[in-house]
């Protein structure tokens, strides 16, 4: 873009002004406060427009108002002559352009175009040359001023490395790889916990598994010791049971001994043949007997009406006395009945004497609960007994003491007496001594004796008195020791009645002494069993009496019908009356049969013979038969047949204990009393620790279950991955921060990499070749050695920037800067406007500016704002075109 | 028959992105999966439904912590109550492994463990025959087109359902069962609910391919993530119902900076006010994302933007029954032209400087410093989106550097 004409309306200090751009290097001259800067400014505001209300710039509004801005007209490449106009009052001070025949062909954004790339910003850095620039270059120091002259060699804009460093250091603030206080830093911290945090709460959870596998072995655990205990009060029950039947196992056991040591073959042979044949043996040994004793009664037989009648009455009189062995064995048993009867009625007698039990009719037997209960209680019953009495016999000691120590308090109003006692003395005192000075030594010396006692006894009083409050107290401590007996006391008495209510219902019902412990009640229970079974025996034996007496009484009636003939008183007992019917009959018939034998002696020696013959064959029999229990005397067959009776009452005996205690004891195995309660001691023992376990296993669980609970209740961990979440959410925000101002340094880095690659080679070559016109050829080369500028001289000496002068670093600059704007050609064509800063330069000095910047405008036009004399004369002599403001 | 059909609930996921929360408002967020996912087994019940379809992606960690797991039992007790039963299966995130689960499922809830296609038929309360084909993940991916392996419709049953966790396609990247919709329709099944998608979406009406949705929006991207499908069957007729459940709702607001609402108290009740709109109940959580648009010359400062945030964060937490988290403010610049104030710095030129990031100097150059940080390593090493977050905020940001801090 080249500047044709600069039409300046009004602006600041200038007004109406048009200045016409003619050559490639313009001069425009004007005195100090004319309006250089001003113009400037001008150009730079039509171009980039009015600077905002908040910039700082200096306003340039016109003092006497009226139109503010002006116009520029230019050439473009793309639209040729064109002018650009911007007033302050119109468009909102935003500028139109128009063509050649002033049609409006754009705005602001249709300039911003036209210019591009060219801005505001480049406009300040590049094409603006200005007397401040040199004299901040003067200021710099060496590494300042390496950077800020490399700033513009390489990329055109110093801020771009500001921008850079910005970056960096927001990038610090942001995130340091060992930092501590970075924000970024600070949340990597938070998240590092929280991740603990969640670590530890999931490898807690892992614990669960395990907790829940405790809780069902716990579960199991308690079951076992539950169903082990359970079996083992089944077994002390039935231990207790055994205890309490212990009596009726010994005699079972005892009564087994015996039987399995008798002689077997009793127990399975019947007896009942050798019975009967024993039977008619002693009956045909009888009968020889009466056969023999027969013949010398025969014969004073004579008929009477007793015969008269026994002939009538024959068979019915044979048949009675056939029965006459059932009648006589029935007695028999009735006598071993009834004696036995009154064998058990002793018994029983005895033992409800022994047992105190008023009516044995009445209930005396607990059942097997109150059995139980009884047990419990007397347990009970002893500790508070002992307790009690301990208690007691303590209080009895303190109630001693206590009334000594009321008695010695009773004392107390006693000694008061003493208090007198002193005032007394010092009365015998003083009689004393005036008795002593009347010279009545005797009685003086008596007065003050007694005086001298009165003292004594009055302090041995005062001691007493002491004493006294000790006991006081002592009394207290000890009334009150005997409260809490007495309480203590009261308290065992309030069990005892419970448990006395408890032993007055049982008293009652069972007729249990109620003065006797529970110890001794149950104590008694086996006797009490024993009692209970006596009297069913009783009951038993009386049956059995009634029974054969009825029998009896039925045989007697039987024989009423000759009662008048035998010889016996009204009322004879049954076995008279059969005696005397079998007299009455055998008498009889020995008259009848003496009345035969006179038949024939012959027929009675045989009939003697038969018996004979048949009793022998009987004995015979007999000793065949009882061989085999090692007998050969038919006398032993009445001993061998009681035994074989009694057998038979102890069989049934053992029977019926058997089948009482088969269901208590295993029969097969043997019991000891002390084995039994052994056992009960390891079962109590057995109970006991398997309660101990239950209870512990059942700790455990509620342990167990809680922490199970807590775990599924612990909504902790959701907690802890939202908080995660945030932070994470917080980290990656500030690594997308950081991040973005990390690629930004490293995009300015590339974009300076790369500039420099690309343009610091020609950039230092034109620059050389400039600073070198400059300087009259002093300086010969510049080059860049690691990152820094270093001016080499014509003999090949190397400078720092800072050893150079000041007027040789501001020609290197203007070098620097003059070969930036050749080389931005290819981008951007816009004239260079050069406020002078060469005042100060010597002639030689300013020729040679001159001859640059003529050099220069062939390629780069120049418009050029000077106040020096001596270069409007060099642009005079070398026509370039001035301009006078 | 009727059905609920739910998808991706992720009942572990916390809410993401949203930056440090006040401690309560943190422990409410991590009930409120529950709270929806409780409120659906309330709307089963009172639906009555027969069925309620769970598939997969139901739970969202790895290991699923013991409550949450006894909560979900202890929800689908509820139903089992109610005779409702439920199938489960599983997904690409919770894939199945015995290991991790600690509560046997009531009986009522039909389980799905294993990768091959397995078809249940079940029998309603009205005694209707429904037949169920499913499958469940077992590993992180299944590369192949389960779709095929499906039976065709039972010709015995009233209904037959498909349950598929996919995605649709059959590009190379799918590695979640890839499926085409030929393929299911071809089965002639009654109705396919599918799963893995999290924005609902009908993918076919005959027969009714449907993607629930999440029920549960748990980023910024899963904007109307609060749907189930209620489907109702009477004969071949099949009606499907959209059931919201917006418990927690993400909401964006844009606002113009313009010269004329400079001041700052404007901006600040403006913005405000904008809040507000966005509030329908107060019983919901709202998420609320506000971009700031300007040109560069009304563009506030990095602190000026974080004043803002902060009082509104403060303002409408506390206005709002703790039920509003602001959590980002976007900051917008718009340039309008192409211009740099480093001259032959254009756009261009800058983009072509960029795109080397595109690739390994990313990794190598840009993020080296924060990769060395074994945290920041894990969390953005595989995070691509993050990447390309970064690129494109890098990009905006130094337009708009370039374009402004040129100037005075």
């Amino acid at each position: 873009m080249q500047i044709l004409e600069l039409e300046v309306v009004q602006f600041g200090c200038l007004k109406e002004v048009t200045i016409p751009i003619d050559s490639q290097l313009q001069a425009i001259y004007g005195d100090n406060g004319i309006g250089k800067t001003t113009l400037y400014n001008f150009i730079r505001t039509i171009f980039f427009g009015f600077p905002s209300k908040r910039s700082k710039r200096h306003d340039y509004t016109p003092l006497a108002g009226g139109a503010f801005g002006g116009r520029i007209r230019v050439r473009t490449e793309a639209f040729g002559e064109v002018v650009i106009e911007r007033f302050k009052q119109e468009r909102q001070g935003k500028a139109v352009v128009y063509n050649q025949t002033h049609e409006e062909i754009g705005d602001e954004v249709f300039l911003n175009q036209l210019l591009s790339p060219l801005t505001v910003e480049l406009f300040d850095e590049m094409y603006s040359l200005q007397q401040e620039e040199l004299y901040k270059i003067n200021q710099l120091q060496e590494e300042d001023l390496q950077k800020f002259l490399l700033s513009i060699g390489l990329s055109g804009s110093r801020k771009m490395m500001d921008l850079k460093e910005s970056f960096e250091k927001e990038q610090g603030n942001i995130y340091k790889p060992n930092g501590v206080k970075p924000e970024l830093n600070n949340y990597l911290e938070e998240y590092s916990r929280i991740q603990e945090l969640i670590e530890e709460k999931e490898a807690d959870e892992a614990a669960y598994q395990e907790k829940v596998g405790e809780q069902l072995n716990l579960e199991q655990l308690i079951e076992q010791e539950k169903n082990h205990m359970l079996a083992q009060k089944t077994q002390r029950d039935q231990l207790n049971q055994q205890l309490v039947f212990w009596e009726h196992y010994d005699e079972w056991q005892k009564l087994k001994l015996e039987l399995e040591q008798e002689e077997p073959r009793l127990f399975s042979h019947d007896l009942k043949d050798i019975e009967k044949i024993y039977g008619q043996y002693t009956f045909t040994k009888q009968q020889e007997l009466d056969y023999l004793n027969e013949q010398a009664y025969i014969k004073d037989s004579d008929i009477t009406p007793a015969y008269t009648f026994y002939l009538e009455h024959q068979e019915a009189c044979q048949e009675a006395l056939a029965r006459r062995i059932d009648v006589e064995k029935r007695e028999d048993s009735l006598k071993r009945l009834a004696q036995q009867k009154n064998e058990q009625i002793a018994f029983c007698d005895q033992l409800q004497q022994d047992l105190q039990i008023k009516d044995a009719r009445l209930a005396f037997y607990p059942n097997i609960q109150e059995v139980t209960q009884i047990q419990q209680w007397s347990l009970t019953e002893n500790e508070l007994m002992q307790q009690q009495t301990a208690t007691e016999n303590l209080f009895d000691q303190e109630m001693e003491k206590q009334e000594a120590l009321e008695n010695e308090k009773l004392e107390k109003d006693w000694f008061k007496i003493g208090n007198g006692l002193p005032i007394g003395a010092i009365l015998g005192a003083g009689i004393t001594l005036l008795l002593m000075l009347k010279k009545h030594f005797i009685l003086g010396i008596a007065i003050g004796f007694i005086s001298l006692i009165a003292v004594g006894v009055a302090y041995y009083l005062q001691e007493q008195k002491k004493k006294q409050k000790v006991i006081a107290k002592q009394y207290q401590e000890v009334s009150d020791r005997v409260d809490k007996l007495a309480d203590k006391i009261a308290n065992y008495q309030e069990r005892q009645k419970e448990m006395d209510v408890f032993k007055q219902q049982l008293a009652e019902s069972y007729q249990f002494s109620i003065q006797k412990s529970l110890r001794d009640w149950l104590a008694e229970l086996p006797l009490r069993d024993q009692l209970k079974k006596h009297l069913e025996k009783v009951e038993e034996l009386t049956e059995e009496i009634t029974r054969l007496n009825l029998e009896q009484e039925s045989d007697i009636s039987r024989i009423q019908f000759m009662k008048e003939w035998l010889p016996v008183s009204s009322e004879p007992n049954i076995s008279t009356l059969y005696q005397a019917l079998a007299d009455y009959v055998e008498e009889m018939e020995a008259k009848r049969l003496a009345e035969a034998q006179k038949l024939g002696e012959e027929q009675w020696y045989q009939m003697l013979r038969d018996i004979q013959k048949r009793k022998a064959d009987l004995e015979a029999q007999l000793v065949e038969r009882i061989t085999l229990f090692n007998l050969s005397e038919v006398e032993d067959i009445p001993v061998l047949l009681h035994r074989s009776q009694e057998l038979k009452i102890q069989v049934a005996r053992e029977k019926e204990l058997r089948q009482s205690l088969e269901p208590i004891f295993d029969l097969n195995e043997v019991y000891t009393q002390e084995g039994l309660k052994e056992s009960e001691r390891q079962l109590n023992e057995g109970i006991e620790n398997s309660r101990r376990h239950r209870d512990s296993y059942e700790k455990q669980l509620q342990g167990v279950l809680f922490t199970i609970g807590n775990m599924e209740a612990d909504g902790k961990l959701p907690r802890l991955y939202q908080e995660k979440s945030n932070i994470q959410s917080k980290l990656e925000e500030l690594a997308l921060t950081w991040g973005q101002y990390r690629i930004g340094s490293l995009v300015i880095q590339d974009i300076l990499d790369f500039l420099s690659d690309q343009q610091l080679p020609s950039l230092l070559e034109k620059t050389c070749e400039y600073f070198a016109q400059l300087t009259d050829n002093r300086y010969k080369d510049i080059q860049l050695k690691e990152g820094k500028l270093v001016i080499l001289g014509s003999e090949n000496q190397s400078y720092q920037l800072g050893e150079l002068s000041t007027g040789t670093r501001d020609q290197l600059y203007i070098s620097l800067r003059m070969a930036f704007i050749i080389l931005q050609q290819a981008y951007c064509v816009f004239p260079l406007i050069i406020d002078d800063g060469w005042l100060n330069y010597d002639d030689r000095r300013k020729g040679n500016l001159f001859q640059l910047l003529t050099k220069v405008s062939l390629e780069q036009p120049i418009i050029c704002m000077s106040s020096d004399q001596a270069f409007i004369e060099y642009c005079r002599e070398h026509n370039h075109p001035i301009f006078s403001l | 028959m009727k059905c609920i059909h739910v998808a991706d609930l992720h009942l572990d996921r916390p809410f993401e992105g949203l930056g440090e929360l006040p401690e309560e408002f943190s422990l409410k967020l991590s009930q409120k999966n529950f709270q929806v996912f409780s409120a659906i087994i309330d709307e089963a019940i009172k639906e009555q439904v027969d069925l309620l379809l769970l598939v997969g992606d139901i739970f969202h960690q790895p290991r699923i912590p013991i409550y949450t797991q006894h909560l979900f039992i202890e929800e689908m007790k509820r139903l089992e109550k109610e005779q409702i039963q439920v199938v489960l299966t599983f997904g690409n995130h919770d894939y199945y492994d015995t290991n991790r689960y600690w509560f046997p499922f009531p009986k009522n809830v039909n389980v799905w463990k294993s990768e091959t296609v397995e078809t249940l038929v079940l029998t309603t309360r009205n005694q209707e025959t429904v037949a169920i084909s499913a499958f469940s993940y077992e590993n992180r991916w299944i590369e192949q087109h389960q779709a095929t392996k499906f039976p065709k419709r039972f010709s015995h049953v009233d209904y037959h359902i498909g349950c598929y966790h996919g995605e649709l396609g059959t590009s190379e990247n799918n590695r979640y069962a890839p499926f085409t919709l030929g393929e299911l329709k071809e089965k002639n099944y009654d109705y396919w609910a599918l799963g893995h998608i999290h924005q609902r979406k009908v993918v076919g009406e005959d027969p009714l391919v449907v993607y629930p949705g999440a029920p549960i929006g748990h980023t910024k991207k899963e904007q109307q993530c609060y749907y189930a499908a209620l489907i109702e069957f009477t004969g071949q007729q099949k009606q499907l119902e959209w059931k919201s459940f917006p418990f927690v709702e993400w909401k964006r607001i844009n606002y113009q900076l313009t010269e004329d609402n400079i001041p700052k108290q404007v901006i600040l009740k403006e913005l405000f006010d904008a809040i507000l709109e966005q509030i329908t109940d107060l019983s919901h959580t709202y998420f609320i994302e506000i971009t700031l648009e300007s040109s560069p010359e009304y563009s506030l400062t990095e602190y000026e933007q974080q004043d803002i945030l902060r009082y509104l964060q403060q303002e409408s937490y506390q206005s709002f029954k703790q039920q509003v988290w602001v959590y980002q403010l976007i900051n917008e610049t718009v340039i309008k032209d192409n211009q740099s104030a480093f001259g032959f710095l254009d756009k261009q030129l800058l983009h072509q400087f960029l795109q080397a990031y595109e690739q390994q100097d990313m990794e190598d150059k840009a993020l080296d410093p924060l990769y060395k940080q074994p945290i920041l390593y894990t969390l953005l090493h595989e995070n691509t989106s993050f990447k390309e977050a970064l690129l494109d905020q890098s990009k905006d940001f130094l337009e708009v550097e370039f374009q402004t801090k040129g100037g005075d």
